[in-house]
């Protein structure tokens, strides 16, 4: 193994760890600071009702659901963490001159961001 | 106190998740269907983001202990995304109680299989597009040994990934089985260089279809978030202990995950 990929393969596990940290303790709080300790908070999810991401996201603003927005915040930076890992690899690769390496990780980046919006069609 | 018993289900589930390179989907969804009595759709939405925190937060322990093989990971990543966007399309519009039923045979197939396996895998030619992107590796035992290792039947390693993104995506599971399934078995990795791989791979794997579902609405925190939680305590204790094992050890324990998902499956198809 290359000294070049070791220092690589560190950023990158530096960056994961960090973000999974980050990510955690917004959900976390987010999560800690709504919850009630009573009851089955998953009554409500004993039928599915479909809700989109923005009604869902439209509905806790007006509310102003503070802690539910960081839980967003929360679970939104920990989807978005392996696609900056993607984005990460691509770019190394890149500097590495290892183009055609660099070239796949940029492609599996694009399908990524295209699966989100497959979410978006009814 | 339901939130205790979904904390601590996660712990587990992503200590075990971490320790055989499965995202621990198969552990939580049951809990989550059966026990708390929440929809199929929104415990597989919260499986799979709980999966990206498994994967992300293990796989910084992997790449630190040297086993996970980064430039292999982003080739199959290719398969395993495409399959993942294509799992999501297929899980509107297809019962999946056959494809339960096809699971369970594969699994006991495999756990067949692996038991009659006593040496961990080594690929004796590198394929031309391992030679051409220098994808073998290597990584030190525990005892201090240097192992070597190339890698066989690339192509056939990524075809097997797409139809692993499909069932991680339809099922709300890692597929970490398929994954190290399809390393270990067709391309000759060694165990513990394919169960740390496809750790690394699961969270990309699972966020093209966990962002799917997030945009979908599918995505709840009260249920995601305490899962995560646990999940990311879980695999940090898990990747702690994982290399200290050795490779038929952690094919043992494969082996009896496989019989009981396996067994979890068919249940879960007769009921459908």
């Amino acid at each position: 193994m290359s000294q070049e990929l070791e220092t690589m393969e560190l950023r990158i596990s530096i960056f994961l760890r960090y973000g999974v940290l980050f990510a955690g303790a917004l959900m976390a709080i987010g999560w800690l600071g709504g919850v009630s300790f009573s009851g089955n908070p998953f009554d409500a999810f004993h039928i599915y009702g479909h809700d989109s991401f923005r009604i869902q996201i439209s509905r806790i603003i007006d509310s102003r659901d503070y802690f539910a927005i960081i839980s967003y915040f929360g679970l939104v930076a920990l989807i978005s963490l392996p696609i900056l890992r993607v984005a990460l690899t691509a770019v190394l690769f890149f500097k590495q001159r290892e183009y055609l390496l660099s070239g796949v990780a940029v492609f599996v980046l694009i399908a990524l961001v295209a699966s989100f919006q497959l979410g978006l069609i009814e | 106190m339901v939130e205790i018993l979904i904390l601590v289900t996660a712990v587990v589930a992503g200590f075990l998740g971490a320790l055989l390179g499965i995202g621990g989907g198969m552990i939580v969804i049951p809990v989550l269907t059966l026990i708390l009595g929440v929809d199929i759709r929104y415990a597989i939405a919260a499986s799979l983001v709980s999966i990206v925190a498994t994967s992300s937060g293990a796989a910084a322990s992997f790449l630190r202990d040297r086993l996970t093989n980064l430039r292999l990971a982003v080739v199959l990543e290719v398969g395993t995304v495409l399959g993942a966007a294509t799992g999501f399309l297929i899980v509107r519009h297809v019962n999946s109680k056959s494809l339960y039923f096809l699971f369970a045979a594969f699994l006991i197939y495999t756990a067949l299989s692996m038991f009659r396996k006593k040496q961990d895998s080594r690929a004796k030619i590198n394929h031309p597009w391992s030679e051409r992107l220098k994808l073998g590796g290597m990584f030190t035992e525990h005892d201090g040994t240097v192992i070597h290792y190339g890698v066989e039947q690339v192509p056939l390693g990524i075809f097997f990934m797409y139809f692993a993104g499909i069932l991680s995506a339809v099922l709300g599971i890692g597929s970490g089985i398929f994954k190290v399934m399809a390393m270990d078995g067709a391309m000759k990795i060694p165990m513990k260089v394919s169960s740390a791989t496809s750790n690394f791979m699961i969270g990309v794997t699972a966020t093209a279809s966990a962002g799917a579902y997030l945009m979908s609405g599918d995505v709840h925190p009260e249920i995601a978030c305490p899962v995560a939680i646990g999940i990311i305590a879980g695999s940090w204790m898990g990747a702690r202990v994982m290399p200290k094992l050795p490779a038929q050890t952690i094919r043992k324990i494969f082996i009896v995950v496989l019989i009981i998902v396996s067994i979890q499956m068919l249940i879960k198809g007769v009921s459908l």
